[in-house]
């Protein structure tokens, strides 16, 4: 065929589809302002037929990311991209909200089966989250954690109230704490668990606080290759305050590769390894495989049998129970403060 | 005696070729339509046409939509429209590419991805991801934007390597591609390492992927893609000509080191605008191309506009399969993309042992 | 008039200089062939007129134009190459190949059109390969691809056509078909053909002119009967060659005749009397072994005489079909004198040369040891009604070792070279083995050395 022809035929063609494509999203851009306003209509007229529980306030939330969000009224369903996130909206009271969780969600129920009972939504995984399943649910709030750009901006941009978690210390977890129960009117409710908290954290400083000796831990992320945690990883946090210190407090990596000899030549007191919740062996084995480990021998923890199991979910999720692997963690490290 | 027997099946080849392209469009469309009633939303296709229906200038008038949610509008026209739009985008250029560098090298082993645009694109992405991304510059991510320049960059370096005086020899491409590429993908080990938490963004970008991609994605590669297409259409003869080599192309009046240099330029620049969008996605690149050379013949001025339908068709089922496969996780789309069309390209290969040429 | 012309060109393979001022003019209807050993530039001298390899300095002109500041497109439609190899990487029918020689013709929007394939069909009629049109090229036998390619290059409807080798794959009939028809199309519609040949016979008998390169230096050009020339063919290959005009194809033609060095140089001669041919081969193997050879008496014209005309061996002569006189004669004995040995080939007698049986006997009463081969008995080749034979019983009992065939007489001859070596005091002495009173062929060693 004749490429002029062609190349007539392709313009058209080409044009035609443009033109429609704009059209189209023309169209939908007018049609999102107003569903914009028909989902906030439907909201209040909601929220006007609940009891005095719920009021009207115009409330200012600002996220981790300095992300600020205005808001008219309280959240019915609300989507958690993380299983910290889904763990701070149980423990302020907001669960009975929650309307979408991920796969790996756990705590403080057993989600899956609820799931498989058709009365939550699973959004997938916390890498990929399925935005179908997140539009389908039709959320008025979605908790995000970090490393959620993407989806956070598509969601975003669709017009969806979504708020960025991504705390750096234990400081940060319990302001998110305190986000989260303003976001979902639970505001007393984080406030009583924030002071709780506390409390309880203050008490393990006070103890370890005397202790003449400052244990060198290792807390290991992963085995073959070796991971573990830098002075900017909340494990590394959580060691310092219950009165250890890291033996890789020199990294300011959260996580980073090492190898059996570092380890070696720091010579760790203690050694912590996270136990999972799946079926199988833990990426450790077993103590004996640890200690079996070659030139691991020479090493204190391993001379003195001071190998110990922490939950990995406690200790590497940003919620509340964070604060339970701290006072393990200072158990662990300074036994001789917890003898009753 | 079969004196214009064979003069009349050439010129027959004409009307052929555009009935094979009307065909196969209209295998696409359908596609893509098919493939907009797939997802972790169940929306019934009735429910699908209507909503396609009312975005159509004169039928939207026809059609009583009264009964469609919104929620399942968005998740048609904001989610599975521009994602299912950029994998054909995507294979489309993706599948160009690599009909335009196997016919440069003559080698079938050539790929889009082989001056370096792939790793450029990570290097590009991998820094955009550890730098600490969820910066938008006017309202496009970073991400999209390092990748694109990340792979020109690496192009421009490779070429500038392999120049001689005005002409780029060929070998000295490929030679310079494949030592570019390599110290890239140093780089981006090197980042991975550095990521540390980030390191799964790396992962799955590398991966490669529609997960995420909205309408502005598609306005930003859909002209640069199309004009890249279509300037590399109008040199399918001379690509035939070169096939035959440099000196023989020359001799038949080729402007070799033009139609070269212009090829590559269009043909990275096509590229590198589908990996800024998905990722890296293989496969594409090397095997539809050979897949319609069996096919269809070596003839670039059908080979072209085939591979570029069958590389968009392929792709959008391949987004498809792997985002319901086992949802609602997604699967990164090369995997799928691999995992069929490797099998069937083998079997192709087998079939037409005899006359298949290199 | 198109005319192509080469001006003092270098060129240069990086550092290494390939070829050197050469400087020649063609034009239309010329026929010209390239030729030279490997590496004397011949291939690269196409490659630099096609535009492959700039020159250093020179230009090379097309119709007066320096053909490197031409757009490709427009050397394409005067100028077409056939190269030396024709693998191609995809798959494409022949008539796609031939038709993208009309690719220069047609502009960048524009398909083929009928034109273009009647062209094509009619160059693919004539070079025999239409039958192939729809067959993928890389299923084609070397020839057939071959001229598929010179199908191609004819279909640019070139002024000038440049072929490197152009018939190395084709068989015997092919090659005369395609260069008939490069000649003829040189000849009626004014091709300019420069070709490269390895064949000299084919060049010899297809072209006007020719080029004879040597490490880049033209050595020779113009007509051919200039350019080749023995002296030529022999400084430029180190090669002895026979150059002649066949007279029927009424073109030159050369036979190449290896002369390989005699291993050692013997000082002695062996006299050859022969004729009709029996003595050429054994001539041009005494010679390689080292032997000074004579020949007589031979008559002009006879086979063995040319033979020995052209190995230089020295030749007691007699005119054409006239009996030996007695001044040949006795000239013959003069040269048997100074021989170490005689051989007498089967050659047929008759009353002309009857007289070298008794030149023979002559060799024999001399002293001269004498063989006699009988590799046809003498009954078929007596012409002088016994008279010959009875000649021969005379040389046998005088003495004359009879052998069966060459090859006996080559071992022979060695041994008693060797004895004739031992025995330098003496050089006239027969060596007691030799005493004509034994009848021996094989010449049992053992008994010969127990002898002396």
């Amino acid at each position: 065929m004749n490429p002029k022809y062609v190349a007539y035929i392709m313009t058209v063609i080409a044009i035609i589809s443009v033109a429609s494509a704009v059209y189209i999203y023309a169209h939908y851009e007018g049609q999102i302002a107003g569903s914009r306003l028909v989902i906030s209509g439907l909201q209040s007229d909601i929220a006007n037929l609940q009891s005095e529980l719920y009021k009207y306030r115009n409330l200012t939330l600002v996220d981790d990311r300095g992300y600020v969000l205005n808001v008219t009224s309280y959240p019915n369903r609300i989507v958690s991209l993380s299983p910290s996130n889904t763990e701070i909206l149980f423990a302020v009271g907001a669960g009975d909200k929650v309307v979408g969780v991920t796969d790996y969600c756990n705590y403080p129920y057993n989600f899956s089966a609820w799931i498989e009972a058709g009365n939550l939504t699973s959004v997938g995984d916390y890498w990929t989250p399925n935005l179908e399943a997140i539009v389908e649910v039709e959320p008025d709030l979605i908790l995000a954690a970090f490393a959620q750009e993407d989806v956070v901006n598509t969601l975003r941009k669709m017009g969806y109230k979504v708020l960025v978690l991504d705390p750096d210390n234990i400081d940060d977890i319990l302001k998110d704490v305190v986000l989260v129960g303003r976001a979902t009117d639970r505001s007393i409710e984080a406030a009583i668990l924030v002071n709780n908290l506390r409390h309880r954290i203050d008490t393990v400083l006070s103890k370890v606080s005397g202790t003449a000796s400052t244990p060198e831990v290792y807390y290991e992320v992963w085995y073959d290759p070796l991971w573990s945690v830098g002075s900017e990883s909340w494990e590394h946090e959580l060691i310092e305050k219950a009165g250890g210190i890291n033996i890789f407090v020199d990294q300011s990596l959260k996580y980073f590769e090492t190898s059996s000899e570092a380890i070696i030549e720091r010579d760790p007191d203690i050694m912590i390894f996270p136990l999972g919740h799946g079926t199988g062996p833990p990426f450790w084995g077993s103590f004996d495989q640890v200690k079996a480990r070659p030139g691991w021998n020479a090493i204190s923890a391993v001379q003195n049998d001071r190998l110990y199991t922490i939950d990995a979910d406690v200790i590497s999720r940003p919620g509340p129970r964070i604060v339970g692997a701290l006072e393990t963690l200072a158990e662990i490290i300074h036994p001789e403060l917890f003898i009753e | 005696m079969s004196t214009n027997r064979v003069e009349t099946t050439y010129f027959e080849r004409f009307s052929r070729w555009k009935l094979m392209v009307i065909i196969l469009t209209v295998a696409l469309t359908l596609t893509i339509i098919l493939s907009l009633n797939v997802g972790f939303a169940q929306i019934p296709f009735s429910t699908v046409l209507k909503i396609l229906a009312k975005r159509m200038p004169f039928l939207g008038n026809l059609v009583d939509t009264s009964n469609v949610s919104h929620v399942e509008e968005t998740i048609i026209i904001q989610i599975r429209m521009p994602r299912i739009l950029a994998g054909a985008l995507v294979g489309a250029a993706l599948a160009a590419a690599g009909v335009v560098y196997q016919g440069i090298f003559k080698n079938s082993m050539a790929d889009p991805y082989v001056l370096g645009v792939s790793a450029g694109a990570a290097v590009g992405a991998s820094l955009a991801i550890v730098l600490g991304i969820g910066f938008t510059i006017l309202g496009v991510s970073t991400v999209p934007i390092s990748a694109f320049a990340g792979s020109l960059i690496a192009v421009f370096i490779v070429y500038s390597i392999s120049r001689v005086g005005s002409r780029v020899p060929v070998t000295t491409l490929l030679l310079s591609g494949i030592a570019v590429s390599i110290f890239l993908s140093a780089i981006v080990a090197i980042l991975q390492v550095i990521a540390g938490e980030r390191l799964h963004i790396i992962v799955f970008w590398l991966m490669g992927g529609f997960s995420y991609v909205e309408w502005k994605d598609i306005w930003a590669i859909l002209p640069l893609v199309f004009l890249g297409t279509v300037v590399i259409y109008f040199y399918a003869r001379d690509l035939n000509i070169l096939t035959l080599g440099e000196d023989t192309a020359q001799h038949l009046g080729v402007d070799v080191e033009k139609v070269k240099k212009l090829l590559l330029v269009f043909g990275s620049l096509v590229t590198a605008s589908a990996v800024s969008v998905s990722g890296l996605i293989g496969f594409i690149g090397l095997v539809i191309p050979h897949i319609t050379r069996i096919m269809i013949g070596p003839d670039h001025r059908i080979l072209l506009p085939t591979s570029i339908i069958v590389g968009a068709s392929f792709l959008v089922i391949c987004d498809a399969v792997a985002r319901v496969i086992v949802s609602p996780v997604e699967l990164p789309v090369g995997v799928i993309t691999a995992l069929s069309g490797g099998p069937f390209f083998i079997y192709l290969l087998r079939k037409k042992k005899e006359s298949y040429a290199i | 008039m198109v005319t192509l012309t080469i001006d003092g060109i270098d060129c240069y393979y990086g550092s290494v200089k390939v070829l050197e001022n050469v400087r020649f003019s063609v034009k239309e209807r010329d026929f010209i062939g390239v030729l030279g050993p490997n590496g004397s530039g011949k291939t690269t001298l196409l490659r630099s007129i096609s535009r492959i390899l700039k020159p250093h300095s020179g230009v090379i002109f097309l119709n007066d134009i320096d053909i490197y500041t031409l757009k490709s497109v427009e050397v394409a439609k005067q100028m077409a190459v056939v190269p030396q190899d024709t693998a191609i990487a995809f798959n494409f029918t022949a008539l796609d190949i031939v038709l993208m020689g009309r690719n220069p013709h047609l502009n960048r929007f524009q398909m083929e059109s009928e034109k273009d394939i009647a062209i094509a069909r009619k160059i693919m009629e004539l070079t025999n390969t239409w039958h192939l049109a729809e067959r993928p090229i890389n299923e084609l036998s070397g020839g057939e691809r071959q001229r598929v390619i010179i199908a191609r290059a004819l279909a640019q409807e070139p002024k000038v056509l440049l072929l490197d080798e152009p018939t190395v794959h084709l068989d015997i009939n092919n090659q005369l078909e395609i260069m008939d028809l490069l000649k003829e199309l040189c000849v009626k519609k004014g091709l300019m053909v420069l070709a490269v040949f390895h064949d000299f016979n084919l060049a010899a008998r297809y072209c006007d002119s020719a080029i004879l390169l040597k490490s880049g230096k033209i050595v020779s050009a113009g007509n051919l009967d200039v350019v080749l020339t023995s002296e030529n063919i022999k400084s430029v290959f180190q090669v002895d060659a026979l150059v002649k005009r066949h007279p029927i194809t009424n073109s030159l033609y050369i036979i190449p005749i290896s002369m390989p060095k005699p291993p050692l140089s013997r000082n002695l001669s062996v006299h050859l009397i022969c004729g009709a041919g029996t003595g050429t081969t054994l001539m041009k193997i005494l010679m390689d072994e080292g032997y000074n050879v004579t020949a007589g008496v031979l008559n002009l014209l006879d086979t063995d005489y040319e033979t020995a005309q052209l190995l230089k061996i020295p030749v007691t002569s007699e005119a054409p079909f006239s009996p030996i006189t007695e001044e040949a004669h006795r000239a013959n004995l003069e040269m048997i004198s100074k021989a170490s040995a005689v051989v007498l080939t089967a050659v047929p007698f008759g009353y002309g040369n009857l007289r070298n049986l008794e030149a023979a006997r002559g060799a024999l009463e001399r002293g001269t040891p004498t063989f006699v081969i009988e590799e046809v008995p003498i009954e078929q080749r007596d012409f002088t009604k016994g008279k010959a034979k009875k000649h021969l019983m005379e040389l046998k009992n005088k003495g004359a070792i009879f052998v069966r065939n060459q090859n006996e007489l080559l071992s022979l001859i060695d041994i008693s070279e060797d004895k004739l070596k031992m025995t330098k005091k003496l050089p006239t002495k027969i060596p007691g083995h030799l005493k004509p009173e034994t009848n021996s062929y094989e010449g049992d060693e053992t008994d010969d050395i127990k002898t002396i």
